[in-house]
């Protein structure tokens, strides 16, 4: 049997592994299977420890196939970077966060940092009010240290030859296939992934270094926001980046609830209309660009304010683009599939999609609807981590090992752990009441709510722990600033549901949504994210705690002991 | 108080409600009004006398110095002046509900580092007589992570040896440990492989290739539940186990490289193989993780709805039980048999782990390297076992939770390595703190079923009045947008639970000066690997 695996994503290269995997252990003689992957990067993808350098999906395996792994997000240090003194960044996700970071950490000493956000809080997908009032303080002191330590070359050049090989391992073929081959094969498929990879800055380099502007890429042609593209509107010509020395410092501004209408370049006279607005916003946009007039010999960006901003780069980490990718890999054939939210692949709870028996759709492209019917406790996202099982699980389906596995189990709850700007976060079931409807509403403001409190009242609640003071035991409240941690309770009128939080400042945020009795989302911030496991059995385990209260999260408890 | 754990059978189905019936009301009182029922023995335990509590057949008892003490009588007062309403049950009530469950012998017994847990306290050992047909088990008493224990790894190593390579071995060990929650979607082995090892514990390990066959002289009941039936695990539960399989877990469990600190007893140290001070020593300390979790809630679902059709009262929902004999209760022996061969399972394969990383790094063989298991003790589990009391030999269904065993010289069931020391007993600080080798002694035979502490971190005080603040004008601005609030203040920890209370020595001390377990060996750590 042939398989074949469009996409050096996470999904992609987690199929290949998987099938990889399986087929030597299951299949007597192997000989004639054959995986092949297309993929129109050279570098390919892998979730892998961040610390370590062993993958854990094989690190037992000393199959070729580990040597394809690559650490999601890369450091990044570029020599053309240091040129620049305001950039622009717009997109509000895992990406945009990754980026800013990046940006804050390890650039030049003198950067302007404009974040351009929809959203009333930062991380919006992914976080909630409250975290990310927690996180942005990390954030802006970061701006200020510069952190010395990165090495500057950390990054990696990636050559231009597409790595090739072609290996056989007990009679299976597994075969990288080179770019050349692909193009010839599928001409409409265009050298574009949608997330930014490790070597995403590489990209922006080797487009500098060409002439002409970054524009003309095929996929961004239209001067519209492709998420993950960086674009430096200046064409890449550096001489004309004006350099001030001696002007030191550094600062970030996030600029809250913003569109971008229109991009302008140096060189152009009129503002275009950015790419991703809706119908009506377009039209806004339409309206605004030809009043407005753009200055001559700046980049500038326009936003729904009205406002223009003037840059050096601009950074589009908004999104993923699924529609389009996928309606090229599909070509004539699209009308065949069944299409899911933002034109994705709707599958089956065997991955198969649609009406289809033997064509099969894992990661950022399909649609896990039918899973998010079943399964009361999970939702989709477009993250690496979903990318990995949703692979995985995909390739014991194309063999037809899916139900001898129980492997549809790891759809049972959704669960992310990652670190967003130096905290550590943990996400679990509906960690913002997703899948709640109506009631998730009146939650997030509550949210919102807690977080102004919290920041306003923040002021008070400085220096926080102090073991060593004294405070009179007389029941009298301890002072502010003696106050260790603030755990609260917040009921929701519609609904079983309750919303419990608590929060030490610059130290830890952890939320809870119970509904019924029972935990169906956790959020964790910080050291809390030390509970995530013991949280995760709670929720696993249906357990009830409506008894519990507050005591679920007084963290004179210990709730991982109490449930040991 | 609501039931605790409804609706986990694999369909989802929430549970019939219990009757009430099953359940005695609580009785109220004030503080003064519980202390006419407690009584202090010994310098180092305290009785809780029948009356305590309704339906108490035995009296309680509790072990703990004149510093743990302030603890759990402090808990108690806060319990009953009013304010305190909530979840958590105050740990001396807690120990004398279960002197309430029929069938208990003797005494409901609690362990220095004993705290509030779910239903049975962390810490509690009860002993239910086999031979009594009202007798009964109850999955509380075990907790949910079946069969958590430790293990200790020896090695003829030297703090010097592994001075400039301890970081390079925790790494080492750390990259074969998945990370953080979630489903990594890989499943290390099929559940063809799941069943056999739910069923062969150990014996599982060694037919694999992944422990030694001495390896299994060294580990309570040979590293194998015999009573295990794979079938009688749900497949909820195979499948949260199944991706676990093999792996060390999260939460408090850890496996760190350890030296040997103090050595307190030469001789009983000598016969273990850490008998010199600076010697590396390995210690894991795991458990069944998802799968013992989901085992756990499944019986306490049907053990509710037949305690309703046997005629069981107890005083706690949370304290959910099963005659010994009904299928219920045989039901969950064979489950929780299987979840603890699945733990120790577990425990092997980091064993092999830690073996191959050893040897990979000093270049040599985990033989040469002296690798041995000096011990395996289970500190969440029930077992048959046969017992003195009131003169009489009887054989009996020992609960320990967050408690190990610690048989004495000369007992049948330990290694003839172990005849002359008693049983090695292994103490597992909070990560990060000191840990123990103890051994077992007749007196903790006689007194305590043989048993003695686990040593995890002492959960802190519950000071609910007290914190029930919400004064200054932040706070009242919430609860005027209907958010209630809760201020802890650092405060009220250092009163109860000053650091060193927290700290494993105080417990390991005063179980020491009871005379339930003796010390042999305080370990250091110098490298953590946390899943």
């Amino acid at each position: 049997m042939t398989f074949v695996v469009v996409g050096g994503g996470v999904a992609g290269v987690s199929v290949i592994s998987e099938l990889h995997r399986q087929l030597q252990r299951h299949t007597p003689s192997p000989s004639g299977q054959k995986i092949i992957l297309i993929s129109p990067n050279a570098t390919l993808k892998m979730a892998t420890h961040k610390d370590g350098d062993a993958n854990d999906s094989d690190a037992n395996d000393n199959s070729s196939l580990s040597l394809l792994k690559e650490v999601i997000v890369d450091d990044l240090t570029v020599q053309e970077f240091r040129k620049l003194q305001r950039i622009a960044v717009i997109g509000n996700g895992g990406i945009a966060m990754e980026v800013v970071h990046a940006l804050t950490s390890r650039v030049n000493d003198r950067l302007d940092v404009d974040w351009i956000v929809r959203d009333k809080f930062l991380g919006h997908t992914l976080l909630d009010a409250t975290a990310a009032a927690m996180i942005l303080p990390s954030l802006e002191n970061r701006m200020r240290c510069r952190d010395d330590n990165v090495p500057s070359n950390a990054f990696i050049d990636s050559s231009e030859d597409v790595v090739v090989s072609e290996i056989v391992v007990d009679g299976v073929d597994t075969a990288v296939e080179p770019a050349s081959k692909k193009q010839k094969t599928l001409e409409h498929l265009q050298p574009h992934g949608s997330s930014l990879g490790p070597y995403w800055f590489d990209k922006f380099r080797a487009e500098s270094r060409t002439k002409g502007s970054p524009f003309t890429n095929a996929r961004c042609a239209c001067h519209s926001c492709r998420p993950g593209f960086f674009c430096m509107p200046n064409g890449g010509v550096e001489e004309e980046v004006e350099e001030k020395v001696g002007e030191g410092g550094r600062n970030l501004k996030v600029i809250y609830e913003r569109k971008v209408m229109g991009f302008k370049r140096k060189m152009d006279e009129q503002f275009v209309v950015a790419g991703d607005l809706n119908g009506s916003e377009r039209e806004e946009a339409l309206e605004k660009i030809k009043i407005v007039e753009g200055n001559k010999g700046k980049n500038q960006i326009l936003l729904d304010s009205g406002e223009i901003l003037n840059v050096d780069a601009l950074i589009i980490a908004c999104g993923v683009d699924s529609n389009h990718v996928l309606d090229s890999v599909l070509g004539a054939s699209k009308e065949n599939f069944s299409r899911g939210k933002n034109g994705t692949l709707k599958v089956s709870k065997q991955m198969k999609c649609l009406g289809h028996t033997d064509v099969f759709a894992a990661g950022d492209c399909c649609d896990l609807g039918e899973f998010e019917k079943e399964n009361e406790l999970f939702h989709q996202m477009q993250l690496w981590s979903q990318a990995k099982i949703e692979g995985t699980y995909a390739a014991h389906c194309m063999l037809g090992l899916d139900e001898e596995l129980m492997s549809d189990f790891c759809f049972e709850m959704f669960a992310h752990q990652t670190t967003f700007l130096d905290k550590r976060v943990a996400l679990l079931g509906l960690f913002n009441g997703q899948k709640m409807g109506g009631k998730l509403n009146e939650f997030v403001m509550t949210e919102e709510g807690l977080a102004k409190e919290v920041s306003e009242g923040g002021a008070e609640i400085k220096g926080l722990v102090d073991p060593t003071c004294e405070i009179d035991m007389a029941r009298e409240t301890p002072p502010p600033e003696k106050i260790e941690s603030i755990v609260s309770t917040k009921k929701l009128s519609e609904g079983d549901i309750k919303v419990l939080t608590r929060v030490k400042k610059n130290k830890e945020y952890v939320k809870c949504i119970v509904s019924g009795g029972r935990v169906v989302g956790a959020m964790l911030v910080g050291e809390a994210v030390d509970l995530a496991d013991t949280m995760e059995q709670i929720m696993m385990s249906r357990i009830n705690v409506d008894a519990l209260d507050f005591d679920l999260l007084d963290d004179n408890i210990e709730i991982d002991e109490y449930f040991d | 108080m609501a039931s605790f754990a409804e609706a986990t059978s694999d369909c989802g189905a929430p549970s019939t409600s219990p009757t009430v019936s099953t359940v005695r009301p609580r009785i109220v009182r004030t503080y003064e009004e519980h202390m006419k029922y407690i009584k202090k023995l010994t310098p180092n335990s305290w009785s809780i006398l029948p009356g305590f509590v309704p339906g108490m057949s035995v009296p309680g008892t509790f072990y703990v110095n004149s510093r743990l003490e302030q603890l759990m009588l402090s808990e108690l007062r806060q319990s009953c002046d009013g304010t305190g309403v909530g979840g958590f049950i105050p740990a001396v009530t807690q120990i004398a509900n279960v002197a309430a469950l029929p069938g208990i012998v003797k005494s409901s017994i609690a362990m220095p580092d004993v705290h509030s847990g779910y239903g049975f306290s962390i810490g509690n050992v009860a002993a239910f007589d086999m031979n009594d047909k009202d007798a009964i088990v109850s999955p509380g008493g075990v907790g949910f992570d079946i069969n958590c224990g430790v293990r200790l790894l020896r090695t003829n190593l030297f703090e010097g040896d592994i001075k400039d390579v301890k970081e390079q071995l925790a790494q080492s060990l750390f990259d074969h440990i998945p990370v953080g929650v979630g489903s990594k979607g890989v499943i290390p082995t099929s559940p063809g492989d799941l069943d056999s090892a739910l069923e062969l514990g150990m014996d599982w390990s060694l037919r694999e290739g992944y422990a030694w066959a001495e390896d299994k002289e060294h580990v309570e009941e040979y590293g194998r539940m015999l009573q295990a039936d794979p079938r009688k695990v749900s497949k909820r539960a195979k499948k949260r186990g199944l991706p676990q399989l093999g792996t060390l877990g999260a939460g408090n469990h850890y496996c760190e490289i350890q030296i040997v600190d103090e050595v307190h007893d030469q001789k009983a140290a000598n016969r273990m193989g850490i008998g010199a001070r600076g010697q590396v020593v390995v210690m894991i300390h795991s458990g069944s993780r998802g799968l013992g979790h989901q085992v756990a809630t499944d019986s306490l679902v049907e053990m509710e709805r037949a305690m309703a059709r046997d005629g069981i009262t107890v005083n706690d929902r949370q304290l959910a039980c099963a005659k010994i004999h009904s299928t219920e209760g045989q039901n969950y022996l064979a489950a929780m048999s299987a979840a603890a061969n699945f733990a120790w399972v577990n425990r092997s394969a980091m064993t092999f782990l830690a073996r191959q990383t050893f040897a990979k790094m000093f270049d040599s063989t985990p033989d040469d390297l002296d690798m041995h298991v000096v011990y395996d003790v289970s500190h969440n589990i029930a077992k048959v076992e046969q017992h003195v009391v009131d003169d009489q030999l009887r054989t009996l269904l020992v609960h320990r939770k967050g408690a190990t065993r610690a048989f004495p010289p000369h007992h049948p069931l330990i290694p003839v390595d172990y005849q002359f020391t008693g049983q090695p007993v292994l103490i597992g600080g909070t990560m990060g703190t000191c840990s123990y080798v103890l051994s077992g002694t007749q007196k903790g035979m006689d007194t305590t079923f043989g048993s003695t502490c686990h040593g995890a971190g002492r959960a802190q005080s519950r000071a609910k009045s007290r914190r029930q603040l919400s004064y200054t004008d932040v706070l009242d601005n919430l609860n005027r947008k209907g958010i209630s609030i809760r201020v802890a203040s650092p405060k009220l920890v250092m009163e109860e639970a000053p650091e060193s209370y927290k700290d494993v020595t105080e417990v390991v001390n005063t179980c020491h000066d009871a005379g339930i377990s003796k010390k042999v060996v305080k370990l250091r750590p110098v490298a953590v690997v946390k899943g």
